[in-house]
């Protein structure tokens, strides 16, 4: 039973994915006094690329082809195993922090390898500020997820979801809070990247997928659409867990069940599109200081706790 | 026969025939008996893995070897920790003396050949002995041999950029020697002739004092044998200035043999240590991982990169055994096992994955002429083996899942969270601390070897005339690929070595299983690819130039590893001094817009400016104060001693 149920949550993410893409889009237009693209374009905008044919750069070599797979592979790999639509699973073990951070690490660094492997100035540019952003966020990751870890006492992601509870434990909050700095990081979003452009100086994540087309760039942008959506529910999950499917649950809430996760992603997804539409991008060589922020977040986090277990 | 005799008589053999193949490289510098030479290496090197091996596997008591009566104490033995550091020389000796079939023999025109085989033989003796000695005599003699042919090996070329560090590698490394033997002798009391055991027994009755001053002195001599901070200064000088496959012994197993010598002195000799101790441990390790990360970052030589890597890693390692020394003296009993674990485990990966980067590293150099990596690229396409060995080398080293290095970081971390709480305050900070310090390192390492795979392999090569039209020999290949594999696997396959490794065979930290990790991995991978198929077939695609805003663009206008680190090198300013001076020389002198740049970038590491040259200026100054004693005067010199002579009565009477 417990397989099925990571099956059923690994084909409602996959569904969903695009919509989350494509509302971001949507909500943003609006807020900024434009029609907007009907949410449900990234759908076809993927079907479309997967048909189309490539064009590969002669410069590249076998770790270009291998990149969009390990990249998507690492996307799906979170989608099995994090509690985005049910909790207690088969796999829950794996939903151990520690691995969590370093499979995201391992897509984000292919990514990079395929931003490199361009030859050119552009793709280096983009590849070396993905990386910086990437191995600074590291401290803070553990920090955060040692807190929560801390306070839910196992260090799996599920356990966290389940056991914690922002009422009876406010003294996560700025974890949290930590998370959703990190999150943005993570997601190439405002304020430390912008995904809407195609200009040199503030582009991140763009520039390292610039050589790719067709198929492979269908892969890539799925993988960003899935971590959009995961960081997203999980977010929504830790700070609220709702309408999450448990061993005991009936055929009621499986039924109910994409309806809250579409639920959860209009929600999130409106909060993210306000957000970059209220703030400016950062300048690059700033980003640390936002980073420096989420860490001292993550740091108050884990010295709150501390606090909580000495009183 | 039964197995611990055959043990027994592999080990002789493997000692023995391990300094005959060195002596027998001696007779001629030809080719023929070169060779004879290394197979009769590669023999005893066989030997040696399979009675370590199945020491290890058997999980057999101590076997002591070698009984003799005589006055002067050479005992042998064989236990747990002794045999896992046995196999680990054995192993990576055995994969560079193979790599060495054709290495050494394109290095024909920069080294002695038939010297240099002697001295690897001498140096791979050296640590076999290390290892298996149970008298400090004994423990320091092998650890002259291993470090005094460490030291002719790293001036194996002769040229004048070796001798200056290899002299200041001889003069840190018996500064370490004599702290360690002097360590023993307070041990011991003087007494020179006792084995570890009897040292142990003899260290329980001693003054608190004296076994901190011991102790103090052993962690210097094993701490700068391992490159700890602030006594590294010599390792990346040193280490990659010896030919390749040497490095590869250097950081891959000499460190491993001092990070060995410190485990034995700290769990068979001293007894349990006071808490600050644990601290000191901890918070030296820290910083020599954080130290050695940043400047592998920024460090442009190939060989340095993974120079600095090294003390990045044995500084985690060494803070490790601090939470364990903390941990024993706190009796978290669970913190004690997790840690230890954790300790063997992350010497065994490492012993795999930096000897396999260190050969990775030679074989580029001798594609490129160069260790430079700016000169460097294009590796993978032509390579493609090679290049994905490099790959696996790579990201074992950055500790990515499901590599062996990230399980045994997986295992400090979850240590840690686990038992975070139960100790005292001063503890729980540290800890915390640790952590921090560990997600820090882990990032920067990630950034790190990203950077010397990606700059260094892919794209287009950045030297015209470099040889990287084929995969290099099938001897330099295998030792590589064998090595990345067994780095790699290493973590799928940690929970039965986890069992073998451990004290306890019951007690199996993972919480998971990281062969299923891999298999899901790889499962989903397979699913991707599947996904791909689905839209349209492979073949749909063609090749065309980078998209270049329509002005052709060239090697030399991609990414440098120095650029690619520049965001490193700004947020970290204030640690990493880099000294950044561009000049703009005009090309037409009456337009001051035609201009050529050229970049000079200089690092000053805050150590030299504020630990060695003060350091060498202080001893210069005492040393030309002193000077003024020797005045030729012989009347000054019989007062000399003269008062001497009265200070001394005074003090004895």
């Amino acid at each position: 039973m417990n397989f099925f149920v990571s099956i059923y949550q690994f084909i409602l993410i996959l569904l969903i994915a695009p919509f989350a893409a494509g509302i971001v889009k949507f909500f943003k237009a609006r807020l900024q006094g434009r029609k907007g693209a009907s949410p449900i374009l990234p759908y076809f905008t993927i079907l479309t690329l997967m048909k189309k044919q490539m064009v590969i750069s002669k410069s590249t070599s076998w770790v270009f082809r291998l990149a969009p797979f390990v990249v998507l592979g690492t996307s799906l790999f979170m989608v099995l195993i994090l509690p985005l639509v049910s909790i207690d699973r088969y796999l829950s073990a794996y939903s151990n922090f520690v691995i969590i951070a370093g499979i995201l690490m391992l897509g984000t660094i292919f990514l990079i390898f395929g931003g490199l492997e361009s030859a050119s100035a552009f793709g280096g540019m983009g590849s070396s500020r993905e990386m910086t952003i990437a191995s600074l966020v590291e401290p803070t990751m553990i920090l955060i997820f040692g807190a929560l870890a801390l306070n839910s006492g196992s260090s799996e992601i599920s356990r966290m979801v389940s056991d914690l509870n922002i009422t009876t434990q406010p003294f996560i909050i700025p974890s949290l809070l930590a998370l959703v700095l990190l999150a943005l990081a993570e997601n190439a979003r405002y304020p430390v990247d912008n995904p809407a452009t195609h200009l040199e100086l503030t582009m991140v994540h763009e520039a390292m997928i610039l050589e790719y087309s067709g198929p492979f760039l269908a892969l890539i942008e799925y993988a960003s659409f899935l971590k959009l959506t995961l960081f997203s529910v999980l977010l929504m999950n830790l700070i609220y867990p709702i309408g999450l499917l448990e061993s005991s649950s009936d055929l009621l809430s499986y039924l109910l069940s994409p309806l809250f996760l579409i639920a959860k992603v209009i929600v999130m997804m409106f909060l993210l599109a306000f957000l970059e539409s209220s703030i400016v991008k950062m300048r690059f060589y700033r980003v640390h200081e936002f980073l420096a922020v989420a860490f001292f977040l993550s740091l108050g986090g884990i010295f709150l706790t501390l606090v909580n277990t000495i009183l | 026969m039964s197995t611990e005799l055959f043990i027994r008589i592999c080990i002789y053999i493997c000692l023995v025939l391990t300094l005959s193949g060195g002596v027998f490289a001696l007779f001629s510098k030809k080719d023929f008996i070169q060779r004879i030479a290394q197979i009769i290496m590669l023999t005893a090197l066989v030997c040696g893995i399979l009675a370590s091996g199945i020491f290890l596997v058997k999980d057999l008591p101590v076997l002591s070897l070698l009984v003799t009566d005589f006055s002067f104490p050479g005992t042998f033995m064989m236990d747990k920790l002794s045999a896992i550091f046995f196999f680990l020389v054995n192993t990576v000796g055995f994969l560079t003396v193979l790599y060495g079939f054709r290495y050494i023999f394109n290095e024909k025109s920069h080294y002695n050949i038939s010297y240099l085989q002697f001295l690897s033989a001498l140096f791979i003796l050296g640590m076999q002995m290390v290892v298996l000695s149970t008298t400090p005599l004994f423990f320091i003699f092998a650890w002259e041999i291993m470090s005094f042919s460490s030291f002719l090996l790293v001036m194996a070329d002769l040229k004048i950029q070796s001798v200056r560090p290899a002299l200041f590698y001889l003069i840190m490394t018996h500064l370490g020697a004599s702290a360690i033997l002097a360590g023993f002798l307070l041990l011991s009391k003087g007494v020179f002739n006792l084995n570890f055991n009897q040292l142990g027994l003899s260290a329980s009755g001693l003054p608190a004092k004296t076994i901190l001053t011991a102790f103090l002195l052993f962690f210097f001599g094993f701490g700068s044998k391992a490159g700890l901070f602030p006594f590294h200064g010599w390792l990346p000088e040193a280490h990659p200035q010896a030919p390749s496959h040497i490095s590869a012994l250097m950081s891959g197993i000499m460190l491993k043999v001092a990070v060995y010598g410190f485990l034995r002195v700290i769990l068979y000799m001293l007894p349990i240590l006071p808490l600050w101790v644990g601290f000191l441990v901890v918070i030296v390790g820290l910083f020599s991982a954080i130290f050695g990360v940043f400047y592998s970052v920024i460090e442009t030589d190939i060989k340095r990169i993974l120079a600095f890597s090294s003390i990045e890693n044995l500084g985690l390692i060494f803070s490790i055994i601090g939470i364990y020394l903390i941990a024993q003296n706190q009796q978290m009993v669970l913190l004690a096992q997790f840690s230890m674990i954790a300790v063997l485990y992350q010497s065994i990966s490492h012993a795999f994955f930096k000897s396999g980067l260190f050969l990775v590293a030679g074989i580029a150099g001798q594609a490129f002429h160069t260790r430079n990596i700016e000169k460097m690229g294009g590796m993978a396409r032509k390579m493609r083996i090679f290049s994905f060995a490099a790959l696996l080398l790579s990201l074992t080293a950055a500790a990515l899942p499901p590599s062996g290095a990230f399980v045994g970081e997986w295992l400090v971390i979850q240590s840690i969270i686990n038992t975070v709480f139960s100790g005292i305050f001063s503890v729980k900070i540290l800890l915390l601390g640790t952590l921090i310090s560990f997600g820090l390192v882990a990032g920067i390492a990630v950034f790190s070897m990203v950077r010397f795979f990606g700059i260094g392999f892919l794209a287009e090569s950045r030297s015209p005339n470099a040889e990287i039209s084929h995969e290099p020999g099938v001897e330099m290949l295998f030792p590589v690929a064998f090595l990345s594999f067994v780095a790699f696997l290493l973590g799928a396959f940690s929970k039965p070595i986890i069992d073998i490794i451990g004290e306890d065979s019951s007690f199996i930290p993972l919480t998971f299983n990281p062969m299923i990790l891999l298999v899901i991995l790889l499962g989903l991978f397979l699913f991707a690819l599947l996904f791909r198929r689905s839209g349209s077939t492979m073949k749909n695609e063609r090749l065309y130039h980078t998209w270049d805003c329509g002005q052709p663009i060239n090697a030399s206008m991609e990414y440098t590893a120095t650029t690619f680190s520049a965001p490193i090198r700004f947020f970290f300013r204030t640690i990493l001094r880099a000294n950044k001076k561009i000049t703009a020389y005009p090309i037409i002198d009456t337009n001051p817009w035609l201009v050529k740049k050229s970049i000079h970038l200089e690092i000053n590491p805050i150590w030299d400016q504020y630990f060695y040259n003060p350091l060498v200026c202080s001893i210069t100054f005492l040393s030309s104060t002193v000077r003024r004693l020797q005045n030729g005067n012989i009347q000054f010199y019989i007062t000399l001693i003269l008062i001497s002579l009265v200070i001394t009565a005074i003090v004895t009477l």
